[in-house]
């Protein structure tokens, strides 16, 4: 559209024709359709730009590197207390452990297991020395810890176990 | 517009550095301090071991330019609130066997921790040594080996041996570390291990059976 005033102010007043003829296609090389993609085009790189975008983004690169680096995050599935033998501890599910720790009195002796989707036993550590703790999983896990007993007495006490899920 | 990749340019780098941060120290769930060990408890499980004195009293291995992700992880992850934060400075490895070497490392509150270098990763923490307490250990199977015991030893220890149902082995002890393995154990067997001092004492301490793996 060709609004004269606007383009005569914008020229400074000088004589200039104030609505040129179109240029046909043949002349500018872009044809219609080429034009309105260039304006989207336009407008878009123009959007990307503005500052809330910029901000948006900044945020995200400020903030995904991290979490890529954690790649995990500290789960504790057996807190506080434990009634042996009604409770042990274990996890819901079947993912990559980086570890797998009992913490409890140094009186009391402690086992952490993995179980594979199979359910079978894939490492298992005892100490009586606290943490108990097996290392990082070469597949999805079951993390399991549990009080063990010499005597098999029952017993009460506190302890907490933690894995890791990513 | 170069105002703003700039912006974006420095959230990236900022992001960046927090990640290669983290990547090192695991969680950060506790800091890493160079604590001397002046404040420590008395009767602390760091000061019975001359490991930990002074680096030209005992020899351990070189420490690696970049270190296993287990060992970084018990740095950060592996001592318990009260058991204090790991002193990275005095992390020693000591040679056991090309299989399983083992890392150490006190903390700031006294309490010695041990982690294999093996594919279990096994791990713990001793805080004194006593009665109760005559060595650090943690049994450990996994599918790719048998039955071990590895631990930390006080400076007045002067043997162990590890006992697997009925076989007796005796441990190798190197620079405050010692390694048990069985040679056939793969059943469930007790284990009892058997601390000799150097004044002559000794004293045991047990595991239960613990189910072979694989299997249940």
């Amino acid at each position: 559209m060709c609004i004269e005033s606007q383009l005569g102010a914008a020229a400074g007043g000088k004589d200039v024709d104030p609505c040129p003829p179109p240029q046909s296609a043949a002349s500018t090389g872009v044809d219609a359709p080429g034009r309105l993609l260039g304006r989207r085009a336009s407008r878009l790189v123009s959007a990307l730009t503005s500052w809330r975008v910029i901000l948006i983004a900044s945020a995200l690169l400020f903030i995904i590197p991290p979490i890529a680096a954690y790649g995990w995050t500290r789960y504790r599935y057996l807190s506080d207390g434990f009634d042996f033998p009604n409770e042990v501890g274990w996890t819901s599910g079947w993912l990559q452990r980086e570890y797998n720790s009992a913490y409890h009195q140094t009186t009391e002796g402690w086992e952490v297991r993995y179980y594979n989707t199979s359910d079978q036993i894939t490492a298992n550590a005892f100490s009586w020395s606290s943490p108990t703790s097996l290392g990082a999983t070469t597949g999805d896990r079951r993390a399991w810890c549990s009080f063990e007993t010499l005597t098999g007495a029952w017993q009460s006490g506190a302890a907490n176990c933690d894995t890791t899920v990513p | 517009m170069r105002k703003k990749i700039y912006v974006l340019c420095v959230a990236a780098l900022i992001g960046a550095a927090v990640a290669s941060s983290a990547s090192f120290t695991g969680s950060g769930k506790q800091p890493t301090s160079l604590v001397t060990t002046a404040s420590l408890r008395s009767g602390s499980a760091v000061s019975a071991m001359k490991i930990f004195r002074s680096p030209s009293e005992v020899v351990t291995a070189n420490l690696p330019s970049v270190l296993p992700a287990r060992v970084q992880h018990a740095l950060s992850d592996l001592p318990s609130p009260a058991q204090g934060a790991a002193i990275e400075s005095k992390l020693r490895l000591v040679s056991l066997r090309s299989s399983a070497d083992l890392y150490l490392f006190p903390t700031d509150q006294g309490s010695v921790c041990f982690v294999t270098s093996d594919r279990a990763g096994a791990a713990s923490c001793v805080d004194q040594f006593d009665k109760n307490t005559p060595v650090g250990w943690i049994l450990y199977r996994d599918a790719a080996q048998p039955a071990t015991v590895v631990g930390v030893v006080p400076d007045n220890v002067a043997s162990v041996d590890v006992t697997f149902g009925t076989e007796v082995v005796h441990a190798t002890i190197s620079s405050g570390a010692f390694i048990a393995t069985s040679a056939t154990t793969q059943s469930d067997e007790p284990v009892t291990v058997d601390v000799s001092y150097v004044d002559g004492s000794s004293v045991s301490q047990n595991a239960p059976p613990m189910p072979a793996t694989p299997g249940r």
